[in-house]
């Protein structure tokens, strides 16, 4: 049976490192303090369940992502279905209804990322354009693509089938590409 | 491009190109999605300009995202306040 560490040197070997991956997805300092020490608790509690095959400290990171996943499930369990718009009604404003090609032209984006990143001004226009976005639509586009949760977390953290997921994308990319298209790239 | 190709599979529209461009960034597309999906950006500039400017919105959000955990708290780690506590607890329930 492979022996682990000493849990009272647990907080010394690992805590900082489960407090980084923590703060990654959630960016609350209390909130990831509180899940690295539920996430502690959770070991104390399975480690004869530890198998070995996998590093002790890959062991917790692991506890650590089902609380961080059941911290973001409790905090979408509210949203009551309902509140998910009809799936194409914002995407078809985007096309003609007839023949189904783009009403507008999509401008071009010339943009170096090294020197759009320094933009605090860009940052700002694209909190604005998020904002726009039904909650939703929002928090699925930012677990995705800032967040880089795959679509599995992702639908068991919103409570939504994959089809439904694919939706929420879309039309967070077509809204999020108008809105910056219009109020940032197109004056640049 | 090859017009029996063309014949067997009829041209998309830009919605269904939008809609299947937005999913093969989440998902692999079927033979059949990717086909019809590539026929389109052959001959739709518009969509062409899209995707390419998706792709480079997810590059820069990727890049972003880094950019602000170097920057914040990860570096410094969590607080010896913050670890004093936690160990109490353990402490307490080995």
């Amino acid at each position: 049976m492979p022996a682990l560490s000493n849990p009272q040197q647990w907080v010394e070997l690992y805590a900082d490192a489960l407090y980084a991956y923590a703060l990654k997805m959630i960016p609350h300092p209390d909130q990831a303090e509180n899940l690295i020490q539920e996430t502690f608790l959770a070991a104390l509690k399975s480690k004869d369940s530890f198998k070995g095959n996998s590093s002790e400290k890959t062991w917790l990171i692991g506890i650590l992502r089902h609380k961080i996943t059941d911290h973001l499930r409790l905090k979408y369990r509210e949203v009551p279905v309902s509140s998910l718009t009809p799936e194409d009604v914002s995407i078809d404003s985007f096309f003609d209804q007839v023949n189904e090609t783009l009403k507008k032209n999509p401008g071009s984006w010339d943009f170096q990322p090294d020197q759009l990143l320094k933009k605090e001004e860009f940052w700002r226009t694209f909190e604005e354009c998020l904002k726009r976005l039904p909650p939703k639509t929002a928090e699925a586009f930012s677990l995705s693509e800032m967040e880089q949760m795959n679509s599995k977390e992702i639908c068991k953290v919103l409570n939504v089938s994959s089809t439904n997921l694919w939706s929420l994308l879309h039309r967070a990319r077509v809204q999020l590409r108008q809105c910056l298209q219009m109020n940032w790239f197109e004056h640049e | 491009m090859n017009s029996a190709l063309m014949k067997m599979m009829p041209m998309i529209s830009c919605k269904k190109a939008s809609r299947l461009m937005s999913e093969g960034m989440d998902r692999s597309l079927s033979i059949k999605e990717s086909m019809s999906l590539k026929m389109h950006l052959f001959f739709c500039a518009a969509c062409k300009q899209i995707l390419k400017q998706l792709k480079g919105l997810r590059r820069l959000l990727r890049t972003y995202r880094n950019h602000l955990i170097s920057k914040s708290a990860v570096v410094s780690g969590l607080s010896q306040k913050a670890k004093d506590k936690i160990k109490q607890i353990i402490c307490s329930k080995c």
